[in-house]
This record gives structure tokens, sequence and C-alpha cells, in this order.
């Protein structure tokens, strides 16, 4: 017996040895079998904006109103001004997809995101969000005592969220296995006083920290956490545990793209403070979230839009006087330029674009508008059990200590139970150096340095799965989210911003909220179209 | 004749290593016969009518070999050889072919008998040939009595080490690879001690080489980890492995018992399998008004299906399983198809390989009657399809008055998830009606009865045909014995998955 087994064992010895020495043969490119590119999208089409040479418009054309841009505050916007009968508008979308940030790719396995993946529970009084999601069954019911159901086919499916740890999947994100006493009494001392944020009103009776923050209180003692930075602020409290400094990082990299020593106090509480969701049917800190990501949302924005948008026409150039506002295009299609004289513009579009397109744009000293740069890739992959010890694959997947933010199982949410295969969506914040610097870095990379610094990222948890993914696609966002600096809240109250130019040019981008999440991208173009209404109206 | 045989020959060098090669031939000859017959017992059961059919099969065969021997007139010493390596082949891996083959083909009878046959023509043949080459170099007598003598101790030996020591300890596959390269040996040395004598000794050499070879690795793999860890795993014989992309499925065979393992986990046995379908689906059945469109979820087995099909007044069935493989594999296998009637070939019925969640989802005809089997909630893709989101899709399926049935794993070990299926049928609107029998191999199990807008009617008789249901049997399976009865537990849902939690913790708590 022990004979046979040890000659079967030199066998194997010896077909292994052939079989490595074949391998060895082959010439070095590991990623042979990957298939997928950089998507270069519209960073291209936007760096036209800088040379700024554009041929005189040859054609134009008259409407009441101008949506630049088709995120998320434009097609909000959108919706309002048609909501109220206002329906001589159009879109202006450089793009050749709606969506913004809110933009998805798909294949044959899942639909998938390529930046906005969810939505939280929203907050009770957060009134027109709620509407919308009932206009789109996404709330099935109010309840008697006021409290949404949401559908559950939208709501993340469990597993949730699980933390690769000490070399085991943890339940749920915050650290738990194997970390020290003092790290757990930190991170409960840090939640006990997130508590109290959450629930403190400011000296005017607002909540100190809600979502839109617009309603938020304008108490000092809150909004002076603006001016000093999150790291800063935890140090100041006397934490200091590496658990818990590694997640808030995450948490700061996840929602803002920065890091804690960039990220202002305030945002960093508000983070948690101020999100208060309510649902009937299922936990209220739960998150809305599809295959295809917040396109899902954008589409249902859009669903009654599609006469009024127009798509791969760049805005370069605003000219705004008491009267009128005149909006000059170029068309990638005709490769051609025309004008468009409207009663009201609104520019749904971020104000690094902003200060370029309209010329009457303040000059702001050091603008304290900043973008955080991310790689976002899109990983096809067949199932496998690899490194499953403890919680199965779920929705969102982070590795302790990383960089990066994990992944999403952007098949998650499907609804059939077997799937051989599924897309994976791995996010990195290029946070770790200053964002300029970061985004020329981001944009000299190849595409297979960046497959070496994915499969580095996700090493520790998935040592071999480089054999199981046959396609990824990447894309590199240069300024995709506002970052929530030290400082930036007081530039938003600018007069520029609240009221706009000559009555008749409005702004709405979420980074006119300092913080770049849907719903205040929501609030924007919903804020935004009412003045215009309004404006309207007056004339 | 030719003048071969008339030239006097050179005795061939030490007679003892002539007298081994007979008795490995004849040892090999045995072997392989032995290996159909148990081969065929195991997978067709019935060992006494597999055994003698095969024996006779085998030794007819041999004759047509020794009568065909007679047309080889040329070149003894080549053609010995390669018979010698065409054996080797044939002989050892017929155990790989015949358990390949089995759930593959229609007519396995076929390929088990076209193969005895063959090796049985081909053992036939080595001694006429072996003693034709012989002869002139011995004397005939004494020839007659080697041969023969070594070639009956051969038998014995085989017949007694067989049951013994080779099956026990190699197992039926390896020990036919064992012996396919003893036949090769002996080719080889008959290569080498007449290479002057035979025209292409090195092709023959090589052709031995490669045949030697591929039989090492197939002894090797037949070793391989997944098969040993199985055969510890399920304690009977396996028949049947298939990894589809979905699932594992493991069929195995004993005492004309037939089990079949999805992922390890038990789906059906043979022999107590009618209590088990027959609970499922005879009360749905009674108590719908009308039967005429039926609707099976899961159940790629197509048992439900055999016991749907004693209602004549259905107009169809639709079967919707996730596998392919499996609904093939009883669609066409034959062994597999005397288990349910052929019921998945039936003209009524129609198969879908899909999804059932997306199937349900996208469906919008209206059923009678549905059947859900699927299996146990043990995992989160699992869960799904005992969520309240499948179970609003399942009662918008059904016909105003409509009924349906699920399987809802047992009600003894697994209390929880049994009474949470219920409780989140319920929240969808179904009017549930719980009930439980004992299935020998599963133990107590349960099955929620589920009605739209209708309520329960007292059961009735059952068709006398029926092998466990009658109207006394429903009864009594309405009642909970207290350590069964209903508890209190949350509805579950696509972002809770309750009940995987539930079936986990109910497991655990079962097993210690
Ligand atoms: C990687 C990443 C992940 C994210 N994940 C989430 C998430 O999970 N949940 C969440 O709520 N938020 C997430 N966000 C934030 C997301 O930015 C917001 O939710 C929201 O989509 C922002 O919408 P917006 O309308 O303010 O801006 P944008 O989406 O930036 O829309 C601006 C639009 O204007 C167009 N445009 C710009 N300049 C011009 C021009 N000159 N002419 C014409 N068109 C122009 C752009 O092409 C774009 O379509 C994420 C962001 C990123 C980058």
């Amino acid at each position: 017996m022990n004979n046979r087994r040890k000659f079967i064992k030199q066998m194997v010895l010896l077909f292994g040895a052939s079989a490595m020495g074949n391998w060895a043969c082959q010439p070095n490119n590991k990623y042979a079998r990957i298939k997928g590119k950089i998507l270069t999208g519209n960073n291209k089409r936007g760096h036209l904006l800088r040379e700024g040479k554009f041929s005189k418009p040859t054609q134009t054309n008259y409407f009441d109103v101008v949506i630049v841009g088709s995120g998320i505050s434009a097609l909000t916007a959108a919706r309002k001004l048609q909501q109220n009968n206002i329906t001589n508008f159009t879109i202006l979308e450089l793009d050749d997809t709606i969506g913004g940030n809110a933009i998805n790719g798909k294949n044959e396995v899942s639909a998938y995101p390529w930046a906005a993946h969810y939505l939280p529970i929203p907050n009770i009084d957060d009134k027109e969000l709620l509407t919308f999601l009932q206009e789109h069954q996404i709330i099935t019911k109010i309840d008697d005592k006021g409290i949404p159901h949401y559908n559950e086919e939208y709501v993340c499916a469990e597993p949730e969220e699980r933390l690769f740890i000490n070399g085991y999947w943890q339940d749920g994100l915050i650290p738990n296995i194997g970390i020290s006493s003092e790290e757990r009494k930190e991170i409960d001392a840090f939640f006990a006083l997130i508590k109290s944020y959450k629930a403190a009103i400011g000296n005017d009776g607002k909540p100190a920290f809600t979502i839109p923050n617009f309603y938020s209180t304008t108490d000092s003692t809150y909004t002076d956490l603006d001016n000093i930075s999150f790291y800063d602020f935890l140090k100041q409290k006397g934490f200091k545990t590496k658990a818990l400094f590694w997640y808030l990082n995450y948490c700061v990299s996840d929602d803002y793209g920065t890091n804690l020593k960039d990220a202002s106090a305030w945002s960093g509480i508000h983070y948690f403070a101020g999100r208060k969701g309510v649902s009937g049917n299922t936990e209220g800190d739960t998150v809305l979230t599809w295959p295809e990501g917040n396109a899902f949302l954008a589409q249902k924005l859009a669903s009654t839009l599609q006469t009024h948008i127009q798509k791969n026409k760049l805005v370069y150039e605003i000219i705004t006087n008491l009267q009128q506002v005149e909006v000059n295009y170029h068309c990638f299609e005709t490769n051609t330029t025309k004008k468009i004289i409207a009663k009201k513009v609104i520019v749904c579009a971020p104000q690094f674009v902003n200060k370029r397109v309209v010329k009457n744009y303040p000059e702001i000293e050091n603008s304290p508008f900043t973008y955080s740069p991310w790689m976002v890739a899109n990983l096809t992959v067949n199932a496998y059990t690899e490194g499953t010890e403890g919680q199965p694959m779920s929705w969102d997947n982070v590795i302790f200590g990383s960089n990066s933010l994990g992944y999403v199982n952007a098949s998650h949410q499907l609804l059939q139970t077997q799937k051989p295969q599924q897309v994976l969506t791995f996010y990195l914040p290029l946070n770790t150096k200053q964002p300029k610097e970061a985004r020329e870095e981001a944009y000299e990379k190849s595409y297979e340095q960046w497959l070496d610094i994915i499969f580095e990222e996700l090493k520790q948890a998935h040592p071999s799965l480089i054999n199981h993914v046959t396609h990824i696609d990447i894309k590199i966002w240069g300024h995709s989210m506002i970052r929530p600096t030290v400082g930036l809240r007081k530039h938003l109250k600018k007069l520029i911003f609240t009221e706009g130019i000559n009555q008749n040019t409005f702004f709405a981008h979420s980074d006119l909220s300092g913080i770049s999440i849907f719903e205040e991208a929501f609030f924007q173009g919903n804020k935004t179209a009412a003045q215009v209404i309004k404006s309207l109206a007056n004339a | 004749m030719d003048n071969e045989t008339k030239t006097p020959k050179p005795p061939m060098g030490s007679p003892m290593l002539l007298l081994v090669s007979i008795f490995i031939v004849a040892t090999c000859g045995l072997i392989y016969e032995l290996v159909a017959g148990t081969a065929a017992s195991y997978l067709l059961g019935d060992s006494v009518t597999q055994f003698s059919t095969i024996i006779g099969v085998y030794l007819f065969s041999m004759g047509i070999g020794s009568y065909v021997s007679k047309f080889f007139s040329k070149n003894l010493l080549a053609w010995f050889v390669q018979i010698e390596i065409l054996v080797g082949l044939v002989g050892g891996f017929s155990s790989l072919v015949l358990f390949a083959l089995f759930a593959q083909v229609d007519y396995f009878q076929l390929v088990l008998y076209v193969l005895v046959s063959l090796t049985g023509i081909l053992v036939g043949l080595e001694i006429p040939l072996l003693m034709r080459i012989l002869e002139g170099r011995y004397e005939f007598k004494d020839l007659v009595s080697k041969v023969f003598t070594f070639d009956y101790i051969g038998a014995l030996l085989a017949s007694i080490i067989f049951p013994i020591w080779l099956v026990p300890k190699l197992g039926l596959m390896r020990t036919s690879f064992f012996f396919g390269m003893l036949n090769i040996g002996v080719a080889y040395w008959v290569c080498y001690k007449f290479k002057n004598e035979i025209a292409w000794a090195k092709s023959l050499f090589s052709l031995a080489t490669m045949s030697f070879i591929g039989l090492i690795i197939a002894f090797i793999n037949a070793n391989n980890l997944v098969n040993w860890t199985e055969s510890t795993l399920f304690q009977e014989k396996i028949i049947y492995t298939k990894s589809t992309p979905y699932q594992r499925i493991v069929l195995t065979a004993n005492n004309n018992q037939y089990k079949l393992y999805l992922n390890g986990n038990l789906q059906f046995n043979s022999a107590d399998e009618y209590r088990y379908h027959e609970a499922l689906v005879h009360p749905a059945m009674q108590q719908a008004s009308s039967k005429k469109q039926v609707l099976v979820l899961g159940g790629g087995d197509g048992l439900a299906v055999r016991e749907l099909l004693k209602y004549p007044d259905i107009d169809s069935i639709t079967l919707v399983d996730l596998d392919q493989g499996m609904t093939e594999l009883f669609s066409h296998n034959s062994m597999l198809k005397s288990l349910n009637n052929g019921s998945l070939t039936h003209p009524k019925v129609t198969v879908k390989n899909m999804d059932a969640f997306l199937w349900l989802k996208a469906n919008n005809k209206l059923y009678d009657v549905i059947i859900v089997d699927f299996p146990d909630p043990s995992n989160f893709s699992v869960g799904k399809l005992y969520s309240n989101v499948f179970y609003s899709y399942l009662i918008n399926a059904l016909q105003n008055y409509g009924v349906c049935v699920v399987q809802s794993t047992s009600p003894y070990v697994a209390r929880k998830s049994f009474w949470c299926i219920n409780h989140t049928m319920q929240s969808v609107g179904f009017k549930t009606l719980p009930y439980h029998n004992y299935v020998p191999s599963f133990g107590e199990w349960g099955y929620i009865l589920a009605l739209k807008n209708k309520t329960f009617k007292a059961p009735q008789n059952f068709d006398s045909s029926f092998k466990f249901i009658t109207k006394n049997v429903f009864e009594q399976m309405l009642v909970f014995p207290k350590d069964m009865d209903s508890v209190y537990t949350e509805v579950n849902k696509l972002n809770n998955q309750v009940l995987v939690h539930y079936f986990d913790e109910d497991w655990k708590h079962y097993q210690q």
C-alpha cells in the first residue's frame, strides 16, 4: 500500500515537474487570458475646453430653458420643470450617455456601475426624494404611520457587507474579528459620540446633521467642525488605534474619495450622523442598489425626458446678460458649433468646468473646489470559492488595511440563484497624493500597470484571483467627486451659487452641496429648478 | 500451410518465463470477465442474471476467438503482440468505459455486451495463437499439458484474489487498469525476446509503450481525490458522477437501491421516494378544483411529474429546472427512466432549463397547480427561492382558486425553518396548510400546501393505486406533535435571508 502511494507520488511529481517546465517556457505574459481595456470616456472631450478653439456657431435655436449636463442634478431639474408644465427646454450632455457619475456598462453576465452604485434608505423628511421613489415603485407604499416601504428587489440583498481581516471574512465592515480590546473600546466610544451628533439639534432648532445638508443648523458649535480636519478632530478626542483610523479613512474614501487629513471633521461626522433612514419593511441603515448602480435611478429620472436630451454636445461658452443667455456648444457627431438663446440656463456641470465656460463666473482665488480622481475597474470572474472562510461573497467586500475600497458584486442583486459568472466592481480612490499629481499619474498608467495594482490590492483575500478573471475594463475618473476639504463649506454660501447670475443663469451640481451623493445632486436639481420656475413666472 | 511452421524453431530461453506469461494472460482474461460481471451488477443490480449472462457471452466470444485464430497464418508473433496490446487496452479500460458510459447512453446493455464480446474474442485468440507459436519448439503433448495447466491455475488465482484482495484494496477501476498493464508487459516481453523474428518490432514496441503510459495515467487518475473522498463520503457504490455548471450530481447504488445526491445532499432514495413524492403531489391535486395546467419548479428528476401523470385531466405540465444536465440524465438514462416512468419525455410535459426565479418573474401564464420542489435552504443562493419576493411572484402565477405546495424541509430537525417558510408564504397572502410525513431516508419531512382565494376542503379518498397516501394517512399528516409545532419566526426576505440563518442553527443544534 505504502509503496503504491510512494510510486503514485513520484509519478505525480514527475508530471508536475514537466508541467512546470512547460509553464516556465511560456512567454512571460501573465495577463494573456484577460481581455479588456482602459475606457477613455469623456476625459478627452472635456479637455477641449482648455484649448478653447471653437469655430463660430453656424445656427441659432431658441429655448425657454437650457440645462447643461445630464448628471443626477440635471435630470432632476428637468423632471421638476416638466412637472411644472415647462416643456420648452433642452438638455445638453457632452458624453454619449446620460447620467454623469451614474453611468453603467453591461456585458453578457450582468450590468455594472462605472461609479455611483447605491442610494442609502433616505431620511424620512426628504419628501421630494420619497415622492420620486414612489413614482417609480421603488417605494411600494407609505403606511398609515407615514413610513415608506421599499421594493425588496431593490434593497441590498443579504449578505450585505464583509471585511477580510486577520485571514477571515467577517460579517460587516466595522473591524471586529481579532482586534484588541483597546481597539474595540475606541470603536464603541466613536459610535457613542456619533450617536450624540446624530440626535443633536442646533440653537436654531435645526438638526446638527442631516441630508440634504442645506437643512442642517447654522449653529457654529457644529459648523465650526468644518474648519478642522477629521484627522485632527479624532486626535483631539484622544483616538489613536489603527483599526478605528483605518475604518474611518475607508469611510471618507468611500463617500468622498478623500483621506482623513484632507476631509473636514464636519464631513467625517456627517457621513455617519447625517443618515437617518427609516423604512417600514427593512432596516433603516441599509441601501437601495441595482446591478447597474445609480444608472437605474438616472434612467428613471430620464424616463419622460427622452425628447429633450441631446447627447454629444459640449457647452463651451455661456454668455449671460440682463435680457437673456447665450449658450454655445460643439456637436461631436457633426463637428459643428451651434448657439442657443435661452431665457434661463441651469448649469449642472461641476465648478471646475463652469469657471472656464461661464463668462461672468467670478474669480475665486485658491479655488476651494477640488475633485478626487478615481480608478474603477469591472472584473468578470468565474465563480470560485477561494478565500471564503467566513461570510460568503457579499454585496460589498472590503479588505482591511487596503487602499482600495475592495469590490462590490454588481451581480449581487440579480435574482437568479446560480451565477457561474459575476461582475465585480473594484473601486480605488486615488487619494494618497494630492489630486492633481494623482490624476496626472493615473492618466499615464498602462492597462497592465493597473492590473498589477488591482491584483496586488486583492491578493491578500484572493491570491489566485488572476486565474478566474476573464475580462477587466478600467475607467479613470479625473475630476469626479467634490472633496469636502477643510473650509469648503463657507464658500458654498456665495451669492452666485445661491442666487445665480442676472436672475437667468443658475447653478446646480452636487459640488455645491460640498458632498457628492445622489441625495445632494437631487436636492440641487430641485432647488435650482424651483428658482427658475419662480423667475419665469415673475417675468 | 506456409513455410514458417515447417522449419524447426530454436527453443525459447527459459520455459519458466513462457509459462509465467501464459499464466498472466490467463489471469488477465478471467479478471476482465469478473470486472464486467461486477460492474454490471453494481450498475444494473440483480447480480445472478448479470454474472450468468456475462459469463455465457464471454465464453461464447472466446469460442469465436479460437475459431477465428485459424485465419491468422503469417507473422504470428507480431499478431500475438498486437493482440496482447489490444487486450490490455480493451480489458484495461473496460471498467472505466462501463462506468463512464452508464449514464450517458440509452442502451447501456448493448455497450456492456459489445465490450464483453470484444474482450472475449481477443482473449479467445491468445491461447491458440500462443500454442501455434510454440508449436515445433516443444513437444506437442508437453505443450498442451503445460499451457492448459497454467491457464487454469491463472484462472483459479484470479477468481480468488479478485474478491479478496483486488476489489476491496484496488477497486474495480484500478484493478482493470493494472491487469491491462500486465497484458502489455507480456507484449513487451515477447517483443523483446523475438525482436529478430518480428518484422516491425520497433513500432510494436512504441505502441506498447504508449498504451502502457495511457494505462499508468489512468491508474493514477483513478486514484484522484474527488473519487476517493466521494467513495468515503457516500457509503454506497458510486455509479455515476457529473459536475454540471450548477451542481455535482452523484448517483449511487446498493442492493437495488439508487440514491441521488446533489452537492452531497441526498435528493432521493429509490426505495422510499414514493412516500415523499406522493405526499408532495397528491394533497395539492386533491385540493385543486381544476387540474389542467400544472407547473413544477425544480424536481428535475421527474419523480413528481410521474405522480402528476396519474391524473388524466391534466392538459399540460411545465417543469422548470435550472440544470440541463439533470433533466437530460433523467430523460434518457434507461435505469433512471424506469424510476420516473419516462415522465420527462411524456408528450404532456415541457421541460424548461431556466432559473426558476427569473422564469417565474417573466412568466405571465396562470396555473391551476404549482409544485415547488427545491433543495433545502442551506445557502443564500437557494434561500432566495423561499423569500417573500419569490412567493409573491408565485401567487401571481396561480389561477384565482389555484393551489400550490412547497417542499419545506424537516419540521422536526429544522423546526424554525419549516415554520419560517409557512409564515413567509402567509405574508404574501396565501392561506397555508402545513403537513408532514415520515420518509425513512429523510426522517420527518414537511410540506406546505398553500391556497389562493380558496378554503381548504376536508380530505377525501385518494386513488387506491397509491402506495402510501390514503384519506386517513393525510388526516394524520395534518397533526403536528408538540415537538414540531408552530414557533414564531420572522418573514424570510431577500434582504435578511433569515431562513438560511435558521436552517444553519437548526442543523447545528440537531448535530450536537
Ligand atoms: C467612483 C464614484 C462612486 C460614487 N458612488 C456613489 C454612490 O454609490 N452613491 C452616491 O449617492 N453617489 C456616488 N457618487 C457620487 C455621484 O457623483 C453623485 O451621486 C451624483 O451622481 C452626482 O451628480 P451630479 O449631477 O452632481 O454630477 P455629475 O454626475 O458630475 O454630472 C455632471 C454632468 O455634466 C456633464 N458635463 C460636464 N461639463 C459639461 C459641458 N461643458 N457640456 C455639457 N455637459 C457637461 C458631465 O458629462 C456629466 O454628465 C460616486 C462618484 C464616483 C466618482
